[in-house]
């Protein structure tokens, strides 16, 4: 008799077992992957001693994870050249990864409302005494490798009046413009070096990156190139995307994101 | 005890422990958050210096980095000087450059043309100079000055450029690693110097985060720098400028301040666990004393209550009656005394924990602070050096590089040419000197200057160079001649066969040097101190006892002595209250090589609020009693026991005091002996000092433990190990105080447990052997009082040498005349101490019989039964005969006729005392019948006796004269007297068989009776 109750309850407790273990199952079905920078200080970025994510793109995926319903967010860090395919091919369900909203990309994929707006800063050293844009003719500026921020900026210089048309072009290396150079460049930490030992005269950054890599010894030009504001890219007409679009209003309506960006100012 | 009131006992233990553990929480409560609000306050006011400091270590830093600048622009014109004027060659070649190089102690030189391109150099540069970062170089040919600097960073490695023109198309470079002045600079301007001197309480300290990265800048823990912060806890929301806000860094609880400066966040950050553990203990002590009066409140008024159960007169205005209710008068009049009492003991004690905690936290913090001090102090003495150095290298290059140039152009020692030359080295002025110590060339004031041969002049040593030396740096001093502070720099000039030529002499202002030296100074080490929140430093001069640095520049200069600093406050290791002018702060001081630094927070900044934490916990504990006194007070009906007059014999009597209060004490008889009085005994205020007693050894117990494991730990930090420590000042303050509360409870304990293994022991040995442990016993008690006043006294600050030799003066005074007096005064202490009576007690003193009134520290007052008083002096006070005693008895003798039948006397005696004693209330036992006490000449003596109090025995004694009187009447018994009888033979009567029986056994069951009270025949 006893032995029996002893199997019951044996029984019972692994049926438990059991239908603990499919939840957690249904919860990694439940989980939303985010694809993230991880080299963005505020923004996105990559903890190696943790192995954590932190900055105010990071709170907002959690936050919209939670919004919509998600049990767990996964982090998926890309760069700048690999985030439209890592999209495209669903390794990961959005970005939210400073990916700024342009025409081109929209043809792509699907959009949320902007929430954060940025704008696209050229740095140079005081050394170099260049001071206005006007002094950049016939010099170099380094980018980082597939953002879109190089074609604006060549077309503005273009508009300026000051280059001319593409003499080279070496594809994710350099263009050669007349009176003006452009080399894209792996990473950041590349462009801040290029600029420091003055193989680049200027830096073509976007604002939240810049303030990272700016000291005493540099200065921003004045120049007004197009902003640019960051969505939450998601897969062109998925299920997501319509979702996605109102939980990122929803934030931006009632002051959350707002709050984040405080935050990690 | 009757079972309501063990129930309402029950009860009100109950209620006690919840009214402790309320206090306890609601006291934690508010100690906590007023110690974290101050906390904060005093956190807020540290944030504000910390940006003036970094202000001002910015412009330190711009100070160094301009000063080093410009020399090293002096280099670069000076190389581009030498090459423009082809002081050595025609060419200029890669092996002029290396010489010039290592002539201008540079890490290179370059000479570059317009664009960029090498023309010459003295090492190989991996530089690119055609590149717009070195346009700055370029703004030389336009500006024709010195190029400003700049630093590029190739490769992990860092190079300052300097530029400047040589002719239209090339310029001089010179490419420098800056090592130099980032270790000055490291030294004096990074986060590491600015903040580590800030204290945060005893074990908080101040921390820079990057705004950019999150990761430390600076840490008191030197691994953390540069981990990320993020990473060891710490909120970004948190970080706002101006934030106050508990955080949680590595696990651990700091209640921190904000301030964003710049591209950092500095965070001053104080230990959750310092602001707790200060509270806790305090609160402890206070819920042990709100313990204790609160215990003893219970117990006092269930003692009496019981008391009042055992007697028969609890009558009506025992009781007020309130409605339903009863409410008893003579607890809550009891009662009332003792919360008073109670309550000035819960608001003295928290006062008292306030500020022995604060001080003693102060006291720590302090001495770290000072020890910082210190350490900056000889960094700073380092730094002075090394400065000192660093220029000194600088102006002899200067004055190498002018003697390298008027050797090789000797067509340039004139004075234009010099002129130009020392625009360009950046000096005051050339002057070049021949063999014989003649001036032949100088851009200076004064032309024909001969070097002195005087000793005493300021150019004399400069014979040394012509003598053979190879340079000369003087001391920077007053110019004699010029009047100004001027330093002079040599360096010999020898021609090709080492003869010496002559010296090239310059003449610096060491104006920046002295600026820089100035920062050095005790007054700028000082200056930036900040000690808590309006605390500061400051220092004296050891020899003249002058202030060195003061806060208020007037101080300066002056004597510490016109300022209230006493002589014995200036001794390294002080740590005390002083008095400054008009101003109270509390200070401790470190002895340096030149003077006593003292680090010293204002006095009313130690805890502010403590008065109000005192008064609210007052006001708690006021609450809790009156509540508990109430429920004690308060019955449901009046007790109504059964009145036992059935009296436990004890030790325990009543006397009438002076003021005619009636009150209990303790028979002579048991005072002295060992034996300690039964419980029940006891009255309600004895039990209760019992209970107090028990407490209070609870407590010392505790102390004791406490003591003894805080000795063990080696915990350096917190208060405890503070006051064992003794590192405070010997004096009427705080700590001594503390310091002499855990001597005594060490010192009580300890004698205490001997006290108990001697008696033990006593108890155990034959009658000699319990003197001889007695003897010990009180041996100990005295010596343990010696030792305890004499280290009490050294605790609190009484010179105790002075002390004994002030005894031994003493005992000179009494030989001379007071002897009389002192012999009073002893013999007073002594009847005291010694307890031979007490006031109420009932003596006999030589023939003088009365109670004991008063007993004075001269005299003692006794009072006889007709209401005179008698003044003795102590020590006349000799063979005393204490009556106090639970039963005297009262004796009396009658005389019967030898005609009379004994037996029927005993007959009637047994059917009569009874009644005799229902007659008389002051007979408390008896009367007895003792027999025949005498066959007297005239009569057969039988002795009646009867315990009555003493203080009745007089009367009673005559009572029962009278009573015996009528009782021989009513029988007609004869009591003989002297008559003349003619004859007439008495006739008497015979006792029955009956009476004689019973006279028998009568007299049989007296004798038993009254066995102890035997009088003297």
């Amino acid at each position: 008799m006893k032995r029996k109750n002893i199997l019951q309850t044996l029984s019972m407790f692994m049926t438990v077992m059991f239908l603990s273990g499919s939840t957690s199952v249904y919860a990694a079905e439940n989980t939303l992957t985010v694809g993230v920078r991880g080299d963005i200080m505020n923004f996105g970025y990559y903890n190696e001693t943790t192995g954590k994510f932190y900055g105010m793109e990071i709170d907002l995926a959690y936050e919209l994870a939670e919004r919509l319903g998600y049990e767990k967010v996964k982090f998926q860090e890309v760069q700048p050249d690999n985030r439209k395919d890592m999209l495209q091919n669903g390794a990961v369900d959005c970005l939210i990864a400073a990916y700024s909203i342009t025409d081109t990309r929209v043809e792509n994929f699907d959009f949320s409302p902007a929430y954060y707006t940025d704008s696209t800063m050229l740095m140079v050293e005081k050394s170099t005494m260049i001071e206005k844009v006007q002094d950049l003719k016939g010099k170099t500026i380094g980018i980082l490798t597939g953002v879109n921020a190089g074609p604006i900026l060549a077309g503005k210089l273009y508009d300026m009046g000051f280059t001319g048309d593409i003499v080279a072009k070496e594809d994710n290396v350099y263009i050669e413009y007349e009176n003006l150079t452009i080399v894209q460049m792996e990473s950041y930490a590349e462009v801040s070096t290029a600029l420091e030992e003055g193989t680049i005269d200027a830096a073509c950054l976007d604002r939240v990156i810049a303030k990272m890599y700016w000291d005493d010894d540099r200065r921003f030009l004045p120049f007004d190139l197009a902003e640019q504001s960051y969505g939450v890219a998601t897969q062109k007409n998925s299920e997501l995307s319509e979702k996605m679009g109102a939980a990122v209003q929803e934030l931006l309506d009632d002051g959350t994101i707002e709050a984040l960006i405080d935050k990690w100012d | 005890m009757s079972k309501r009131l063990k129930r309402k006992s029950i009860a009100m233990i109950l209620v006690e422990l919840l009214f402790v553990a309320i206090l306890g929480v609601v006291l934690y409560q508010m100690q906590v958050k007023i110690s974290a609000n101050d906390q904060a306050v005093e956190l807020q006011k540290k944030m504000e210096p910390l940006r003036d400091t970094v202000a001002e270590a910015k412009k330190e830093a711009e100070e160094h980095t301009g000063s080093y600048d410009s020399m090293y622009q002096a280099k670069a014109a000076s190389l581009a000087y030498m090459i423009q004027k082809k002081v050595d060659s025609k060419q200029t070649t890669d092996t002029l450059l290396q010489k010039y190089k290592d002539l201008l102690h540079v890490t290179n030189a370059l000479v570059l043309d317009k664009e960029g391109t090498v023309v010459a150099k003295a090492e190989k540069s991996d530089a690119d100079f055609t590149y717009a970062r070195y346009n700055q170089l370029r703004t030389v040919f336009s500006t024709h000055e010195t190029s400003e600097p700049f630093e590029v960073e190739r490769e992990g490695k860092t190079y300052r450029y300097y530029g400047a023109v040589i002719d239209e198309n090339t310029m001089a470079v010179i490419e420098q690693d800056p090592a130099e002045l980032k270790a000055l600079l490291s030294d004096t301007v990074t986060w590491k110097s600015m903040l580590r001197n800030v204290s945060v309480g005893s074990t908080g300290y101040a921390f820079a985060l990057s705004a950019k990265d999150y990761t430390f800048l600076y840490h008191p823990e030197d691994d953390l720098v540069g981990q990320d912060a993020l990473d060891a806890g710490i909120q970004v929301e948190a970080l706002e400028d101006g934030n106050r806000t508990w955080m949680e860094i590595y696990g651990e609880r700091y209640l921190c301040g904000v301030a964003n400066l710049d591209d950092a966040y500095v965070i001053c950050a104080l230990p959750a666990q310092e602001i707790r553990d200060s509270c806790n203990i305090t609160v402890l002590v206070v819920l042990c004393v709100f313990f204790a009066v609160i215990t003893l409140v219970v117990t006092y008024a269930i003692f009496i209550l019981k008391d009042q159960e055992g007697q028969a007169d609890a009558s009506g205005n025992t009781y007020a009656r309130l409605g339903k209710f009863y409410f008893n008068r003579a607890v809550s009049a009891k009662l009332g005394a003792m919360i008073a009492a109670g309550l000035i003991c819960v608001f003295v004690s928290s006062l008292y924990m306030q500020e022995l905690f604060s001080l003693s936290g102060k006291s720590i913090s302090n001495s770290q602070n000072i020890e910082g001090l210190q350490a900056t102090i000889s960094k700073y003495e380092e730094n002075v050096k090394m400065l000192e150095e660093q220029y000194d290298t600088r102006y002899l290059n200067k004055c190498r590089t002018a003697a390298h140039i008027l050797t090789q152009k000797p067509e340039f020692r004139n004075r234009d040419e010099l002129a130009r030359i020392s625009n360009v080295l950046d000096v005051e002025f050339i002057s070049f000197f021949d063999a014989t110590g003649t001036i032949i060339a100088t851009n200076s004031y004064y032309n024909n200057f001969r070097l002195s041969q005087n000793k005493e002049d300021q150019s004399y040593e400069f014979n040394k160079l012509l003598a053979g030396g190879e340079y000369l740096i003087q001391e920077a001093q007053m110019d004699d001649a010029l009047g100004e502070y001027n330093q002079y720099i040599g360096v010999a000039i020898r021609n090709d066969e080492g003869m010496t030529e002559g010296f090239v002499q310059i003449c610096v202002n060491p104006e920046k040097l002295e600026h820089a030296l100035e920062k050095l100074q005790i007054a700028s080490v000082l200056d930036g101190v900040q000690i808590g929140a309006r605390g500061f430093a400051f220092a004296i001069n050891k020899d003249e006892h002058t202030f060195a640095y003061y806060p208020d520049e007037r101080f300066i200069g002056r004597n510490v002595a016109e300022y209230g600093i006493r002589e014995n406050q200036i001794h390294g290791g002080f740590s005390d209250y002083l008095t400054i002018g008009s101003g109270r702060y509390f200070a401790n001081c470190l002895e340096t090589d030149q003077y006593y630094v003292y680090a010293c927070v204002p006095k009313n900044e130690i805890a502010s609020n403590k008065v109000a934490i005192a008064l609210f916990s007052t006001a708690v504990s006021f609450i809790c009693l009156l509540i508990i006194a109430a429920l004690l007070c308060i019955n449901r009906g009046t007790e109504s026991a059964e009145p036992s007059r059935e009296k436990q014999p004890g030790s325990m009597i009543n006397v009438t005091m002076p003021d005619g209060k009636k009150k209990k004490t303790m028979d002579v008889s048991s005072r002295w002996s060992n034996v300690a009085l039964h419980w029940a005994e006891k009255t309600p205020e004895q039990k209760m000092t019992s209970v107090l007693k028990g407490l209070l050894a609870v407590y010392a117990l505790l102390i004791c433990f406490a003591y003894i494991f805080q000795m063990q730990s080696s915990g350096n930090t917190s208060m405890f190990a503070y006051i064992i420590n003794g590192g405070w000042e010997r004096g009427l303050n705080v700590f001594a105080v503390t310091g002499c509360i855990f001597v005594i409870c060490i010192v009580i304990t300890l004698t205490i447990c001997i006290q108990e293994i001697l008696r033990v022991l006593s108890n155990i040995s034959s009658a000699q052997g319990e003197t001889v442990f007695r003897l010990i016993s009180s041996f100990v008690k005295y010596a343990s009082v010696v030792a305890l006043l004499y280290y009490c006294f050294a605790l609190l600050g009484v010179d105790t040498g002075t002390l004994l030799a002030s005894a031994g003066l003493l005992g000179l005074m009494i030989s001379l005349g007071a002897q009389k007096l002192v012999s009073d005064i002893l013999a007073g202490l002594f009847i005291i101490f010694e307890g031979e009576f007490r006031v109420g007690d009932i003596v006999t003193i030589g023939d003088w019989r009365g109670t004991v009134v008063e007993i004075g520290i001269r005299t003692t007052k006794i009072e006889e039964a007709g209401g005179n008083i008698k003044v003795i002096n102590n020590s006349a006070i000799s063979g005393v005969i204490n009556m106090t005693r639970q039963y005297s008895f009262a004796a009396c003798d009658f005389g019967i006729e030898y005609g009379e039948s004994l037996e029927r006397v005993e007959y009637i005696l047994k059917e009569e005392l009874p009644r005799m004693r229902e007659r008389l209330p002051a007979i408390m036992n008896g009367p007895f019948y003792k027999g025949v006490s005498a066959l007297g000449d005239n009569s057969v003596n039988i002795k009646i006796v009867a315990q009555c109090a003493e203080g009745d025995r007089i009367q009673l004694m005559r009572d029962l004269n009278r009573e015996v009187k009528l009782l021989f009447d009513k029988y007609e018994i004869n009591i003989p007297f002297p008559q003349v009888v003619l004859n007439q033979p008495a006739e008497f009567k015979k006792a029955t068989e009956w009476q004689k029986m019973q006279a028998d056994k009568f007299t049989e069951e007296q004798k038993e009776l009254a066995k102890k009270l035997e009088d003297e025949q």
